[in-house]
């Protein structure tokens, strides 16, 4: 190999990796195939038709690096858009207690560091964009080359979703503000045995964390429940 | 009064704590002078135990598992097999927690060194009987054909966190506890039930190392 090549080689493999992890930020652009009305109704799969219970250990990187794990027990009522989510120490500390419906919050308990007006609202956030299908149809539905299903949420306050489900019915959820890259972005796997498959969730922006989730148990709920 | 995230900080140690403490108390039913005096006569413990936890959010209560150990003057362990493995170590005021993951076991952030000293007096007034010198909780016994003891804290920040403490002595087995009840209000407790119990049995030091 020249030298000048093999000089560069570094560079460009730098070069590269920006590129890509510029790529992997920004909204795919929507494939051109038509999608039925079956791929619609697959990107529903996520996400709970019915009130339920989730139990879950949470493995949380904090933006600082550190790690922590926790157990989130959340119960979520999709008719009337409910949250309620709890997180408590292994040792059984309730920690955090609040709900929200209709953008308004209810909190319980809330102890430090989890008592901040912030954190209160973006952990019910996640929760929401966990397990609330986006609000409205989808702008735009269509089908991958590896056989994905996709559906695109353009939502009032300028964010947008994708929700793709994978032909394996493991799947995505990718948030973006404005234009400005994805915001946060969960991955999911299938479900099996009666229960939810583990989920990974990321958040981007402003500050990097990573939740993830895998489940101890589900089971259904009443509506009343997630108040 | 203390900060309130100190406490909370502190709280993974505080439970394991508790368990110290009821051990500790051997034939402790009596009088704050006896159980000073058995207190004395314990050198190691290891048990089994069974956390029941109760919360408005749940309709069936949230169980889980782990072995509680003892080693004087100082060496705690306290393990949960599940429904997370974990492991917290508590040796000369300081405080360790590890969890097994998808990477394997990590060591948790949440516990933070700056909290241990504190809780470590109250690990050193308990272990030795001394609830009445706790700078945390008051401490009453109540004796009788079922004696407790019920611990309530002195302060308020203290006392959002945890509004009460009770600890039940084993009927049947003089210097055992059969439960502690810990109420954090609003109809949320923390039950742990103790089995196998065995005291001043020979525990390996390797138990007290991080997994």
């Amino acid at each position: 190999m020249p030298a000048i090549i093999k000089a560069h080689v570094p560079w460009c493999c730098v070069v590269s990796a920006l590129l890509l992890c510029a790529c992997a930020s920004l909204q795919r652009p929507m494939p051109v195939n038509p999608a039925g009305p079956e791929h619609r109704e697959r990107c529903r799969l996520p996400f709970p038709v019915a009130p339920a219970r989730f139990i879950n250990a949470i493995e949380a990187q904090l933006p600082d690096g550190k790690k922590m794990t926790l157990i989130g027990i959340t119960v979520i009522d999709p008719g009337g858009r409910a949250v309620r989510a709890a997180i408590m120490t292994i040792e059984g500390l309730l920690l955090f207690d609040a709900s929200t419906r209709n953008d308004v919050i209810t909190l319980y308990r809330a102890l430090p560091p989890f008592d901040g007006p912030e954190f209160r609202s973006a952990l019910l956030r996640d929760v929401q964009f966990l397990l609330l299908p986006p609000a409205g149809e989808p702008q735009q539905c269509g089908i991958l080359n590896n056989g994905s299903s996709i559906c695109r949420y353009g939502l009032a306050d300028g964010r947008a979703i994708d929700v793709i489900v994978h032909p394996d019915n493991s799947w995505e959820l990718q948030e973006y503000k404005n234009g400005s890259g994805a915001t946060r972005t969960a991955q999911g796997a299938a479900a099996a045995g009666g229960l939810p498959g583990t989920v990974v969730l990321q958040g981007l922006q402003p500050q990097p964390y990573r939740l993830q989730l895998r489940p101890i148990s589900a089971e259904p709920a009443k509506a009343g429940d997630a108040k | 009064m203390r900060p309130q995230g100190i406490h909370i900080m502190h709280h993974a140690r505080f439970i394991a704590v508790l368990f110290c403490t009821g051990f500790l108390c051997a034939g402790w039913t009596d009088s704050w002078e006896s159980i000073r005096k058995e207190s004395a006569k314990v050198s190691s413990i290891s048990a089994r135990f069974t956390q029941t936890k109760r919360m408005k959010i749940l309709t069936s209560p949230l169980v889980s598992h782990g072995t509680f150990c003892f080693k004087a003057p100082d060496f705690v362990r306290w393990a949960y097999d599940a429904p997370v493995k974990s492991v917290l170590l508590l040796h000369q005021g300081r405080s360790r927690r590890f969890t097994r993951g998808h990477s394997g076991w990590t060591e948790d952030a949440g516990i933070g060194a700056a909290a241990t000293s504190v809780m470590l007096q109250e690990i050193m007034l308990w272990s030795t009987g001394r609830f009445t010198e706790s700078q945390g909780f008051t401490a009453e016994l109540l004796a009788g054909t079922a004696p407790r003891i019920q611990l309530r804290p002195r302060d308020s920040s203290l006392g959002r966190i945890i509004s009460g403490i009770e600890i039940i002595p084993a009927p049947d087995r003089p210097g055992m506890i059969q439960s502690i009840i810990i109420r954090e209000g609003e109809g949320n407790t923390t039950t742990l039930d103790f089995a196998d119990v065995k005291i001043n049995a020979r525990l390996e030091d390797g138990l007290f190392r991080k997994p």
